[in-house]
């Protein structure tokens, strides 16, 4: 029963989150304000302690996909419909896009970050009583901080292709190396994790893969059919 | 005064369309430009040109002595309102300003207020874009050309849906872009009260200037 409701409120959640993005405007070239994050740092809490561990992974990440593919949606229009405007102040038309996009890509995976480091965290908290460790503590902990450093550090970077690079490989370093040394020897919130999300490559970078993409896809075209009126 | 934008044989095709042919002209600081023509005559895409928003199929055209083409860097200094540019209607008037501001970087929040308050439009109005006139979003969309004080400056019916009183705060503001040394070019299909003294008439039709006033 708990299940279902849980689940009742995905619609509800998806599209609180697709209404905050879209205020916030945060895909665009402009970087996170400060009050911005800490929002969506308690927007993102708040819907993690309604019983974030009842979601099923694969519902959730395909809400993700098509969140993604939404914020695009409105990235485009935004660019499309004030191109003018953007483009002649650009001090270089080569970039303009990329630059976009990765703002887009660093910006959800932001979003990543928060939802696995405050669910990892919530998860320790209620399973305290049965089998709560400071390891997992730490390991959510690891998992947000990494996370965040490493998209900050990204954000000084403009290759894409390096950024991709090293997510992965971190990625891998946790859940291969960290990650199943501590799996095998606790359960509860590690081992949800590594089954459910972070262990999972394919599922946890397909949504940002398929949105840098997906938005290079419309950048180019963007880029090479903007000259038509 | 020193030209700043020159056309050589300017021709577009767009869709085995020509909608600018064999256009050559000159343009100089400190002048006011006129486009005429009535709708769909090329006046919008001759300033499309200008801003590097087109590349021309065969031709040039050179602003600041730098030739506009695909992939060469838009033009350093330039102000445009073409058409109804679409504000992000969640934000005031300041912040999308401020917005765009911050693409360059190189006017302070003072300078945009200024600018609002040229036009007749409050900084400290707290209405988003959405709940704007169509009037006061073209007193935006004039703003935004003027408030980083560019060397061109290219207006697209800039008339559209202003009243008479913002009308002459615009004739204000074009005296002083022109005495700060700006080209001002502005595309007009209908004067109504706009009364200025253009140092130059162009008439357009169906791409191709017809008539060149001097």
């Amino acid at each position: 029963m708990r299940l279902i409701e849980a689940r009742k409120l995905i619609p509800a959640y998806f599209l609180i989150v697709l209404f905050i993005a879209k205020r916030l405007h945060f895909m665009q070239f402009n970087v996170y304000e400060m009050k911005d994050l800490i929002y969506l740092c308690f927007l993102y809490t708040g819907i993690a302690d309604m019983g974030f561990n009842l979601i099923h992974v694969t519902d959730f990440f395909l809400y993700q996909c098509i969140l993604i593919v939404f914020l695009g949606g409105f990235y485009r229009d935004d660019i499309l419909s004030n191109q003018e405007l953007l483009f002649t102040r650009a001090k270089k038309r080569k970039g303009l896009f990329q630059k976009g996009t990765i703002k887009l890509v660093l910006n959800t995976s932001i979003l990543y970050v928060l939802l696995y480091g405050t669910s990892a965290m919530v998860l320790c908290y209620k399973n305290k009583t049965k089998t709560f460790d400071v390891m997992y503590f730490l390991y959510a902990m690891l998992f947000l901080v990494t996370y965040i450093l490493l998209i900050n550090v990204m954000t000084m970077l403009v290759d894409v292709k390096l950024f991709l690079v090293i997510l992965l490989t971190v990625e891998v370093f946790i859940d291969n190396f960290i990650g199943i040394a501590l799996g095998d020897k606790f359960f509860g919130v590690f081992q949800y994790l590594k089954n459910g999300m972070a262990s999972n490559l394919p599922y946890a970078l397909a949504p940002i893969v398929v949105a840098f993409i997906l938005l290079n896809m419309i950048g180019i075209k963007i880029m090479k059919t903007r000259e038509v009126v | 005064m020193e030209t700043i934008i020159r056309f050589e044989e300017y021709t577009k095709i767009l869709k085995k369309t020509e909608i600018l042919k064999d256009i050559s002209l000159e343009m100089k600081s400190g002048k006011l430009y006129k486009l005429k023509g009535t709708n769909g005559s090329g006046k919008t895409m001759l300033l499309r040109a200008i801003a590097g928003l087109i590349y021309p199929t065969t031709g040039a055209i050179y602003v600041n002595d730098v030739e506009i083409k695909k992939n060469c860097t838009y033009p350093a200094s330039l102000g445009v309102l073409i058409e109804n540019p679409s504000f992000w209607r969640e934000y005031t008037g300041l912040e999308v300003l401020r917005y765009l501001a911050s693409i360059k970087n190189n006017i302070t929040d003072e300078d945009i207020k200024a600018s609002m308050e040229k036009m007749g439009l409050s900084p400290d109005d707290k209405r988003k874009i959405g709940k704007y006139s169509l009037g006061m979003k073209q007193k935006l969309g004039i703003i935004q050309a003027i408030m980083e004080k560019p060397d061109i400056l290219l207006l697209d019916e800039p008339l559209n849906a202003l009243d008479s009183e913002t009308i002459r705060l615009f004739q204000k503001v074009i005296t002083e872009e022109r005495e700060r040394g700006a080209v001002v070019v502005i595309a007009l299909h209908n004067d109504g009260e706009f009364e200025m003294d253009y140092d130059e008439v162009i008439k357009i039709e169906n791409g191709k200037v017809v008539e060149h006033e001097k």
